[in-house]
């Protein structure tokens, strides 16, 4: 197959787990710190065959745990790392991006989600949303969540991520899952190199007679201080309610919205099309970044529309977040599968039928 | 025989002319330690920051700090550190160390992981 380069790069048909890899390289990552897992054992994989024929660091740790609090003493160090795994390693490094949270640390962490709970099934999930969203680990914080739909967004979103967690100095995390990672799909790949350095003043990076010793630490152990961090914090993440992405298909005219994300947004854009040949005015809203959540978009189309139906493949976890954005004014629906299970366009098209017979049958 | 006095300390007037034998190293902050009479800790704090001023590495050294009474080991050493979680400070040292050894600086790393 002939590669053509054109002024972003090159386009290629790769694997979503081995896209994301290539797109961490050319990000210029110091290290990758990481624990095989099905389904993302490949981008561990990928980075150990490529860094050494390129740059940067990539260490197998002997356990997720190991691995985030590795990323924690690079990051700390002012090192640009990045973790992956899958739901239940990303489980084991919750209490870990607390820390990395609370100490103001920029990282990358890559969920690529997987059947659960438990040790569950390698099949794709989207059961990790309230994990990923509200705070697996302690304490008030947030991570910066990113959903990609697409190969070509598995690459897009490593820049996307590192740049919003220097910009913001706080964890950043793709969450993903085992299809996204394992399809392939044609991807043309990020610059290597477009993703400038950023100055880290407070890094540990041993101290010069110039400057004071920096120290990088979670413990605020008197209450005054803690809650001046915790104000901290909070004013940033405010700031990061700004930099919301979402993607609207078909809305305008829509009178019944479709909200999914990842995976399930790219069956939804089907089941758009198989309403709208059956002339029913279906549209889709598919949040990008999922922290922050798209609530005032969603809120401004309640306006508009008959009801709305939050599409998962879970037991109905992004449809809360769904229901307080539209704050009563229209019925939220869900429409869901779990266990690794995914759901089909006519599934989708069905269940919107069946709310639509049930709705005329109560009007009678 | 005489050793040199850390530009961090203060000596009184009557030391004028004298040589000095022995003094808290320079990398020790001016901080009292609250660690009980009769602890190592303080010892190995000491002995620590001694070798760091014999070598004179102060800005190629990182401290990774332990869970327990030494918690707050870098209100005491003047070297840049960072803070791990219980039990995890071997791996948040091997995240500042290896990734050092690839910039091609050789950093030296402190861990007391002394809760286990």
């Amino acid at each position: 197959m002939k590669e053509e380069k054109n002024k972003n790069g090159e386009a290629r048909l790769m694997k979503g787990n081995e896209a994301l890899a290539e797109a961490a390289i050319r990000a210029d990552i110091d290290a990758y710190f990481g624990y095989p897992i099905t389904p993302q054992s490949e981008i561990l994989e990928y980075l150990e065959r490529e860094i050494p024929n390129r740059h940067g660091l990539v260490i197998q740790a002997e356990s997720e745990i190991a691995s985030i609090n590795m990323i924690y003493g690079a990051a700390g160090a002012g090192a640009r790392v990045m973790t992956s795994s899958s739901s239940p390693g990303i489980s084991l490094m919750q209490e870990g991006l607390s820390y990395i949270a609370s100490a103001q640390l920029p990282c990358l962490v890559v969920n690529v989600v997987r059947g659960g709970p438990g040790l569950g099934t390698i099949q794709p999930s989207q059961g990790d949303y309230f994990q990923a969203t509200k705070g697996g680990g302690h304490g008030d914080y947030h991570l910066i969540v990113l959903a990609p739909a697409s190969v070509q967004e598995m690459a897009d979103f490593v820049f996307d991520g590192f740049r919003l967690a220097e910009k913001y100095r706080n964890p950043a995390m793709i969450l993903t899952d085992g299809a996204l990672g394992q399809m392939m799909e044609k991807v043309v790949l990020p610059e290597e190199g477009s993703l400038k350095k950023v100055e880290k003043p407070w890094a540990t990076t041993g101290k010069p007679a110039t400057r004071d010793h920096n120290i990088i630490t979670s413990l605020f152990i008197q209450p005054e201080k803690m809650e001046e961090v915790n104000h901290e914090l909070q004013a940033k993440y405010k700031k990061i309610q700004d930099e919301v992405r979402f993607e609207e298909i078909q809305i305008k005219d829509a009178e019944i919205v479709l909200v999914a994300f990842g995976l399930s947004s790219r069956i939804c854009q089907k089941t758009v099309d198989l309403a709208r040949e059956k002339g029913i005015k279906v549209g889709l809203l598919r949040p990008i970044t999922l922290y922050p959540f798209p609530y005032q978009r969603l809120k401004e189309i309640a306006e508009q529309v008959d009801f709305m139906m939050s599409v998962e493949m879970n037991a109905g976890q992004m449809v809360q977040d769904v229901k307080l954005a539209v704050e009563g004014k229209v019925p939220v629906y869900f429409k869901g599968r779990m266990g690794g299970m995914i759901p089909t366009p006519e599934d989708v098209l069905e269940e919107i039928e069946s709310v639509l017979n049930k709705e005329n049958v109560l009007q009678d | 025989m005489s050793i040199e006095r850390p530009s961090t300390h203060d000596f009184p007037p009557e030391a004028e002319g004298m040589d000095l034998v022995y003094c808290r190293p320079g990398t020790l902050t001016d901080l009292p330690f609250h660690y009980c009479p009769g602890c190592s800790h303080s010892v190995v704090h000491r002995v620590l920051m001694e070798v760091v001023d014999e070598l004179d590495i102060q800005d190629k050294t990182i401290g990774v700090a332990p869970v327990g009474c030494s918690v707050f080991a870098y209100h005491y050493m003047n070297v840049d550190m960072q803070e791990a979680a219980h039990g995890r400070a071997t791996a948040v040292a091997t995240g500042i160390k290896r990734l050092r050894s690839e910039l091609q600086k050789p950093f030296i790393l402190l861990t007391e992981e002394r809760t286990f």
